[in-house]
């Protein structure tokens, strides 16, 4: 039998003791306390149950070991000597860090270095299969916890990736909120057709009385200004529709830099632009 | 005139002719009509320049249109009538 078998074995016949004296114990119990005698009855029920599992698993992994021991046994073996041998390397790696310590010269320092980054790298590598060969040691030995463990350690990426994701929608949800209340906040148009069209006949009737100071420029799509043309005309369906503006003559001043459509308000193609009043009253 | 044309004046007493697109008012700003019109300037083929004012009424019941000097009025009359544009888009 190797060594790791006698240790888990061990492991069982300690429990199998523990869970034995406590039986003792409690039916001691039971003969002194009255009133804790039907708790009593069952916790020795559970634990007997306990016992008679950890014998069964006792004998099966006596029987077992028959089987399987060529393997672990070999196992073992590759394990002691991986064990030494990851020992020397080590030991090696720090007898060379010793010494580039103490080297002075150039040539020394660069042969220590390049043999110092080889035994690293092979010291990185022993480690890495005496872990693996230790992980395969421990499946074959306690597999249920193995498997309990591996489970477990899914189940745990599983749940860190669910909870990234619900963050992440959490995230969303609250900049989508935010743009939603930036929405909200935002200055509405109210539009009045009717009180619109009162105050374009006003501004008509008074004619050239109406002074214009300045004007703030924006450039808007032109299927956007028909709309707001057609939206002028009256409800009757028989209206005509508007021509637009470029094939009707606008009554333009002869050509003055002052007055030009650049005068009435500074270019601007995407951002807000400035007002250029002042520009109209240099003109005057 | 034509429905929807005005005739205004500039501050060194020229005249000039606008069509007036829309006239409108706007959340926040109580009591400020705006004005929107347009002098038939393209600026692409697909884009016409257009001009905002306040449209302001004097005593003698003559009006004034007077430039947004607030900057942030002007956020909000811009972003308005952005949102208006959109919104006129999308229920066509």
């Amino acid at each position: 039998m190797n060594n790791s078998e006698k240790l888990y074995q061990a492991m069982l016949t300690n429990s199998l003791q523990r869970v034995v004296e406590e039986i003792h114990l409690l039916e001691e119990q039971r003969g002194t306390l009255s009133s804790m005698v039907k708790g009593t009855d069952e916790k020795i029920e559970r634990l007997r149950v306990e016992a008679t599992r950890i014998q069964e698993e006792l004998k099966s992994r006596e029987n077992a070991t028959q089987y399987g021991g060529n393997v672990v046994a070999t196992l073992d073996t590759a394990m002691t000597a991986l064990t030494s041998k990851e020992q020397e390397l080590s030991d090696k790696l720090k007898r060379l860090e010793a010494l580039r310590r103490t080297t002075t010269t150039k040539r020394g320092n660069k042969k220590l270095n390049r043999a110092i980054y080889k035994a690293r790298k092979r010291d990185l590598r022993m480690k890495k299969i005496v872990r693996a060969t230790n992980q395969i040691q421990r499946v074959m030995i306690m597999p249920r916890q193995a498997l309990a463990k591996w489970r477990t350690r899914k189940v745990a990426k599983v749940q860190g990736k669910y909870n990234y994701a619900e963050n992440k929608l959490q995230e969303y949800n609250q900049k989508g909120a935010l743009s939603t209340l930036e929405g909200l906040n935002r200055a509405k148009m109210i539009r009045k057709r009717e009180r619109a069209l009162e105050k374009l006949r006003s501004l008509q009737r008074k004619g050239v009385t109406n002074r214009i100071l300045g004007a703030r420029q924006m450039n808007v799509n032109r299927t956007q200004t028909q709309n707001l043309r057609n939206q002028q005309q009256p409800q009757n369906q028989n209206t005509q529709p508007m021509t637009p503006p470029q094939q009707v003559p606008i009554q333009m001043p002869p050509r003055d830099d002052s007055i030009t459509a650049e005068s009435l308000a500074r270019e601007n193609t995407t951002a807000p632009t400035t007002q250029v009043s002042q520009t109209l009253s240099k003109a005057a | 005139m034509e429905d929807n044309k005005i005739t205004l004046t500039t501050l060194d007493n020229k005249q000039i002719e606008v069509e007036v697109l829309d006239i409108f008012n706007l959340e926040g700003y109580p009591g400020k009509d705006y004005i929107m019109y347009t002098l038939g300037e393209q600026v692409s083929e697909d884009n016409e320049k257009v001009y905002i004012s306040i449209l302001k009424e004097k005593d003698n019941d003559n009006y004034e249109l007077v430039g947004i000097t607030d900057d942030k009025e002007w956020e909000d009359v811009y972003q308005a009538i952005e949102e208006e544009m959109k919104s006129g888009e999308e229920n066509e």
